[in-house]
C-alpha cells in the first residue's frame, strides 16, 4: 500500500484477519454478536432521532456450537 | 432466536407457507462475519390457499406482511408489529413470499441447517449475491463484496444462477 508505514499494513492485516476469524465461527455466536452490533448501533441511531430496537431474546438463549458455515 | 426458528418451523408445517428459508443480513451472516441488522427476513413459498398481500411497492421486493401469516402469528400470541415485521420471540421477522423466478429457485434449494438441535434453512451464499444484485442497492453492493471475500461461493454454481437470471453484466459492473 502506498504511504502506508509497515507498522500500519501490519494492522491491517490483521483487522482483516480478525474478520477471516469471525466469519469462521458457530452461527449461533454470529447471532450473539450482531445482539451485541444492535445495542451498539442502537445508541448511535437513537441520538440521531431513529428508532430502533434491538433483539429481545429471553435469557439470551445463544449458546456455542450447533451450526457453523460450511 | 431458537424460538423463533421453531415458531417458523410451526407455521411451515401447519401449512401457513409450504417452505420458508432465512435471508437477507442474517442470511449472510451464516457465511460471513457478523453483519448488523435488527429483523430477520424470511422467505416464503406461499401455500396454494393464500389470503391477498397488504401492498407490493412497485421497483422493490414486496416487502409485505400476508393476512394469513399475520393471523397465524397473533393466533400463537405474537401481536407485536414493528413497520413491516411481526416480533417473534424477541426478533421481528419480515416475511416477504417469494416474488420471482430467482427467489422460488433460492427457497427451492435452500440449505438446510440446524440452530441448538432446531433444523432451520438459510439460502445458498450464491442465490444471496444473486438476490444483492437483482435488488441493486447500495448496501447490497456492500453485501455482494463481503460474500466474495468471505463465504466460500461454488463459482461454477453462481455462474449458471447469473447467467439463467441474466444477471451477468450486473455482476461484471459491481466486481470488475
Amino acid at each position: 500500500m502506498d504511504g502506508v508505514s509497515a507498522e500500519v499494513t501490519r494492522i491491517f492485516a490483521a483487522k482483516e484477519q480478525r474478520r477471516q476469524d469471525l466469519a469462521r465461527l458457530p452461527f449461533p455466536e454470529k447471532v450473539r454478536a450482531v445482539m451485541q452490533l444492535q445495542e451498539m448501533a442502537a445508541t448511535i441511531l437513537r441520538a440521531r432521532g431513529k428508532a430502533v430496537q434491538p433483539w429481545r431474546i429471553a435469557g439470551h438463549d445463544e449458546k456455542v456450537g450447533a451450526a457453523s458455515p460450511p | 432466536m431458537k424460538r423463533t426458528l421453531q415458531v417458523l418451523n410451526e407455521l411451515e408445517r401447519d401449512g401457513v407457507f409450504t417452505r420458508y428459508a432465512i435471508g437477507g443480513a442474517m442470511g449472510a451472516t451464516f457465511y460471513t462475519e457478523p453483519l448488523l441488522t435488527f429483523d430477520l427476513d424470511v422467505f416464503v413459498v406461499r401455500s396454494i390457499v393464500c389470503s391477498g398481500a397488504v401492498s407490493a411497492p412497485t421497483s422493490n421486493p414486496p416487502a409485505v406482511i400476508d393476512r394469513r401469516y399475520s393471523e397465524a402469528v397473533r393466533g400463537r400470541g405474537y401481536s407485536e408489529q414493528e413497520n413491516e415485521c411481526i416480533r417473534i420471540e424477541g426478533v421481528p421477522v419480515q416475511f416477504l413470499p417469494a416474488y420471482n423466478p430467482l427467489v422460488e429457485e433460492a427457497l427451492k434449494e435452500a440449505q438446510e441447517i440446524t440452530y441448538e438441535d432446531v433444523p432451520a434453512r438459510v439460502l445458498r451464499s450464491e442465490h444471496l449475491v444473486a438476490i444483492c444484485l437483482q435488488t441493486g442497492r447500495n448496501k447490497d453492493r456492500e453485501r455482494v463484496r463481503i460474500l466474495r471475500e468471505q463465504a466460500k461461493l461454488d463459482q461454477n454454481f453462481l455462474a449458471d444462477v447469473l447467467r439463467r437470471h441474466q444477471l451477468e453484466d450486473k455482476w461484471k459492473l459491481w466486481t470488475e
